[in-house]
């Protein structure tokens, strides 16, 4: 057993093996006794590692290690899955058992002589992973963060700091003889502010991380920079006057007002609601779903992003796929199994949150294109309508397109100028309707700073969005003010 | 696909589990960690899912997983894992991984493994037996028995005209254990069953605009289940009322809460019953103690022993003694803030028993189930009353943020003209400040949601923000 300085037994928990050829051989040759078309397996060894910040104190640090197998066959467009966590021989075979199940003609199945062994690119690649670093440094992150801004300001009444990372070695292997091993890691430091505003609280929020590692912290998001932007959000609300009712003129802020994007058309673009006929964009291939200023991009290749994968959970390398291009429905995003029923190429989008769920399509980094105006240029030229600067979480209702998000940090524009903060505003829309109101584009596109996790089917995984600063007329604000 | 059946011996299960947690309790102490408790579970389950009448899915699971926690000189630290120790030797490495955690936490005096009203080992089984949380014959349910029922529902909700689709037909049912054992001398297990069936059936709208509509129904028992025809009929029913349907404009009306809808309002205002936001100034109820803030002449409790609730236990996630405990009185005052060892020793005042806990997590404060009594009609009686209204049937978006208050979600549902539906409502937001909401219910019912922990009647408020056009 190897130890590192802090008595956590790190190395000897990620340096064996994860799967024999021999035993992957065995379960496929199970799975598909029956007549399955197609079987894979996932094995996960994951550390996770968090830890809490309350004023000055760590509350508490914790670990946690997960480590399973999850089989998948397919028969048509029915899927049987089963996994487990007793990696015992015996327990893995019940479970191809179970999955053989999907089918039931069986015929002689044939071994898989020799293993496509998949070459992988370096889009996600740890420069310095949680394996490979102290607990301590980490603890030391959160700990600078609060110190940059503790005692700043009076009215603080509260400092919350977050962090947490897992790091985690996967092996995929089919039928087909695929076989694919890679490792990912993800962090992320989040910092909350309460303050008082004469009575009333007000909150700051701020976070981010990516898939670098810890170096993240000390290149383009450090601690201090979180801390202080949480602050900033927290004092720019001093006075926040309740929010307008009724439809206004929106601008939104670029970076995370993405998330109104990925809730207004992302996932009525995933593939398995397109082949159900359940998404409203359903057989609408080249036609127009929304203003010709608009262009909508998914792609899991960008370095190192939270969104992004060397290869999806089916072993399917990402890749950058349009969407919506000048508002002209382009593509979806794909996973095998719906990509297979729907003739077309799986595009990297099947993901999983564990090897206990079986993979679905989902979003990896999903953002809109820029265009042409100055954000400055946009906020000019509205007389009078809402500024969106910061954003909580959002939902949306497929087969409709009817989406809600709740913004944070907002402000009154009057007369072209930010005006007073706001509170309490929720904006609901519907996708098609919302993205042919879409009147100006700024040139200033960029991702969220790595805070995002999207929830699907009871699965959660962590996402990227991206706008650029937008202008969108005529959305219903829900307030209480006037 | 055939025959899976969910395998399950309670009894091995049982007793793994508290083997387990006696067993990491036992290398704790041989460490000489004095304040330390012990989690296990382990569960199996089956679903399945079907679409245009073949199966789409079926998935089996089974899990087991540990936590320690551990105090040391007043540092908290904390290890889970989802691969349960199977030796003494991996014991010793989860509890030593826990241990290690604790150098990196501040002392605190908070930080406490509680030791007064702790639960009576004695009685947890016959705890057990009254709650009734397992039934033995779902286990006996293999895929077959899903499969046909979610065939059966489809066929239900396809057979109702204007229905164009149906999708998300499915069900399941599985079987949890939770074992705890502390350094504060407590030991016990509890275990449960449940099984839900659900589906939805679509309607095309104008526009190639789709509407859809769901229903549900969770129980702990085989035998109270919804029947499949009730529960087609009911996502069918409001699939098609939803045709047609389309903003109002903006104004400030009374608003109806179905029941379904109501169980969201009344477990955010419990919510921030939390004592642990309270130490901290993060709760928007944390100035109200001795005012008003719900509607008088309604009680609501905290009662662990509802017979097959879910949300229903023996012991606390700290293995203290739980009892029903009137959380809000009659006069709409807080009586009782909802807290675990750290909470109330926060606080200053005794463990709550409250402390809610999975296997693999620490203990937080929490809810067993919530009821709502001294409230009287039904949502069509409420109708009735409303001359000019929006009933809220659906929501979307985030809880209201339990900080500040500020209440403001997406909405559909209704628009009630004359004590009648008048027409469909979508794409609006209602909006409001929680315990100005609270205080101006002028209708309460006692129509109960009860497929969840939070008991709920349909609620009227005097006035809301409604936004739309």
């Amino acid at each position: 057993m190897t130890k590192n300085n802090e008595g956590i037994t790190m190395t000897q928990h990620f340096n064996s093996p994860l799967l024999s050829p021999e035993l992957a051989n065995d379960l496929i040759k199970k799975a598909k006794a029956r007549g399955a078309d197609f079987v894979d397996i996932f094995v996960q060894k994951r550390r996770s590692f968090s830890v809490s910040l309350e004023d000055g104190d760590v509350r508490g640090a914790s670990t946690g290690s997960l480590f399973g197998l999850g089989i998948r066959a397919l028969k048509g467009a029915a899927t049987a899955y089963a996994h487990s966590d007793d990696l015992s021989v015996e327990a893995l075979m019940a479970c191809a058992d179970t999955v053989s199940h999907v089918a039931t003609k069986g015929s002689d199945v044939e071994g898989i002589s020799s293993w496509d062994e998949r070459a992988l690119p370096a889009i996600a690649k740890a420069s310095r992973a949680p394996r490979n670093s102290a607990f301590d440094e980490r603890v030391a992150l959160l700990q600078s963060a609060y110190r940059s801004i503790d005692g700043r300001e009076p009215d603080v009444n509260k400092i919350f700091g977050s962090y947490a990372d897992v790091d985690e070695d996967i092996v995929i292997v089919n039928s087909e003889g695929l076989w694919v091993e890679d490792t990912r890691c993800l962090c992320r430091l989040n910092v909350s502010v309460l303050l008082d505003d004469n009575g009333e609280t007000r909150v700051g929020s701020f976070g981010g991380g990516n898939r670098e590692g810890l170096s993240v912290f000390s290149r383009g998001l450090a601690p201090q920079a979180i801390a202080e932007e949480a602050l900033r959000m927290a004092k720019a609300q001093v006075g926040a006057v309740a929010a307008p009712t009724g439809e206004q003129n929106v601008v939104l802020a670029p970076g995370w007002s993405g998330v109104l994007l990925h809730e207004a058309v992302g996932h009525g673009l995933e593939a398995d609601f397109i082949r159900k006929k359940t998404s409203l964009f359903t057989d609408r291939l080249g036609e127009k779903v929304a203003s010709d200023l608009v262009t909508v991009i998914d792609d899991g290749t960008i370095e190192n992003s939270r969104g992004s994968l060397n290869v999806d959970d089916e072993g399917t390398l990402t890749q950058r796929n349009v969407l919506i291009e000048n508002g002209i429905l382009k593509g979806y995003m794909s996973d095998r199994l719906n990509a297979g029923l729907m003739g077309i190429a799986p595009s990297g989008n099947g993901r999983r949150q564990s090897f206990r769920h079986a993979p679905l399509p989902r979003m990896t980094n999903t953002f809109l294109a820029s265009g042409d105006s100055t954000p400055e240029e946009i906020l000019n030229s509205v007389e009078d309508g809402i500024y969106c600067r910061a954003f909580g979480g959002g939902q949306v209702d497929i087969s409709n397109g009817n989406f809600v998000f709740e913004v944070r940090e907002g402000y009154r524009i009057r007369k072209g100028e930010i005006a007073e903060p706001i509170k309490g505003a929720t904006l609901v829309g519907s996708g098609v309707e919302t993205m042919s109101k879409v009147s100006a584009v700024g040139n200033d596109s960029k991702l969220d700073s790595g805070i995002g996790t999207c929830g699907k089917d009871g699965q959660s995984v962590p996402v990227n969005v991206g706008l650029p600063t937008l202008r969108i007329d005529g959305v219903t604000v829900g307030g209480t003010g006037t | 696909m055939n025959n899976t059946q969910v395998k399950f011996s309670l009894e091995k299960e049982s007793s793994w589990a508290q083997n387990l947690t006696l067993q990491l309790l036992d290398v704790a102490k041989s460490l000489g960690i004095e304040d330390v408790d012990c989690t296990a579970g382990t569960g199996s389950s089956l679903s399945v899912s079907v679409l245009d009448g073949e199966s789409e899915d079926l998935s089996r699971s089974a899990y087991r997983s540990a936590g320690v926690r551990v105090i040391s000189e007043g540092r908290l630290g904390f290890a889970t894992s989802a691969q349960a120790p199977s030796s003494r030797e991996e014991c010793e490495e989860l509890v030593r991984n826990a241990l290690a955690m604790t150098a990196y936490a501040s002392p605190s005096e908070y930080n406490v493994i509680p030791d007064t009203n702790v639960a009576d080992i004695n009685a947890v089984e016959s705890i057990n037996t009254r709650l009734n949380l397992f039934d033995p014959e779902l286990l006996e349910l293999d895929t077959e028995w899903y499969l046909h029922k979610a065939l059966e529902l489809e066929k239900v909700i396809q057979s109702r005209e204007g229905i164009s689709a149906v999708r998300g037909c499915g069900g399941g049912g599985g079987t949890g254990v939770f074992a705890l054992a502390s350094s504060n001398g407590f030991s016990g297990v509890t275990y449960s069953t449940s099984l839900s069936l659900h589906g939805t059936g679509i309607v095309n709208d104008a526009d190639g605009k789709k509407q859809r509509g769901s229903w549900y129904d969770v129980k702990r028992h085989l035998n109270a289940i919804e029947t499949v025809e009730s529960i087609g009929q009911q996502a069918a029913d409001r699939a098609l009322a939803k045709v047609g349907a389309r903003k109002v404009a903006s104004g400030n009306f009374p608003v109806l809460f179905d029941p379904q809808m109501a169980k969201g309002f009344i477990g955010s205002m419990v919510g921030a019953l939390d004592g642990e936001s309270k130490a901290q100034g993060a709760t928007f109820l944390g100035k109200s103690e001795g005012e008003s803030v719900f509607a008088k002449g309604y009680e609501i409790c905290d009662d662990p022993f509802v017979e097959k609730g879910s949300g229903s236990t023996p012991f606390d996630g700290e293995g203290l003694k739980v009892e029903r405990r009137v959380l809000f009185d009659r006069e709409g005052h807080i009586q009782h803030w909802l807290t675990d060892g750290r909470s109330a020793k926060r606080l200053g005042v005794q463990p709550g028993g409250n402390a809610d806990r999975g296997a693999s997590s620490m203990p937080g404060a929490g809810i067993t189930n919530i009821t709502l009594s001294g409230g009287r009609g039904s949502l069509e009686d409420f109708i009735k009353e409303t001359s000019r209204g929006l009933l809220v049937t659906s929501m979307m978006g985030s809880s209201p943020d339990g900080i500040t208050g500020e209440y403001s979600r997406g909405a559909s549902g209704f628009w009630i003209e004359d004590g009648e539906i008048a027409f469909p409502v979508e794409g609006v937001t209602v909006a409001g400040q929680m315990i100005e909401m609270a205080t101006s219910l002028d209708r309460v019912g006692d129509d109960y949601d009860t497929r969840s922990a939070i008991i709920a009647p349909s609620l009227r408020f005097e006035e809301m923000s409604v936004s739309g056009e």
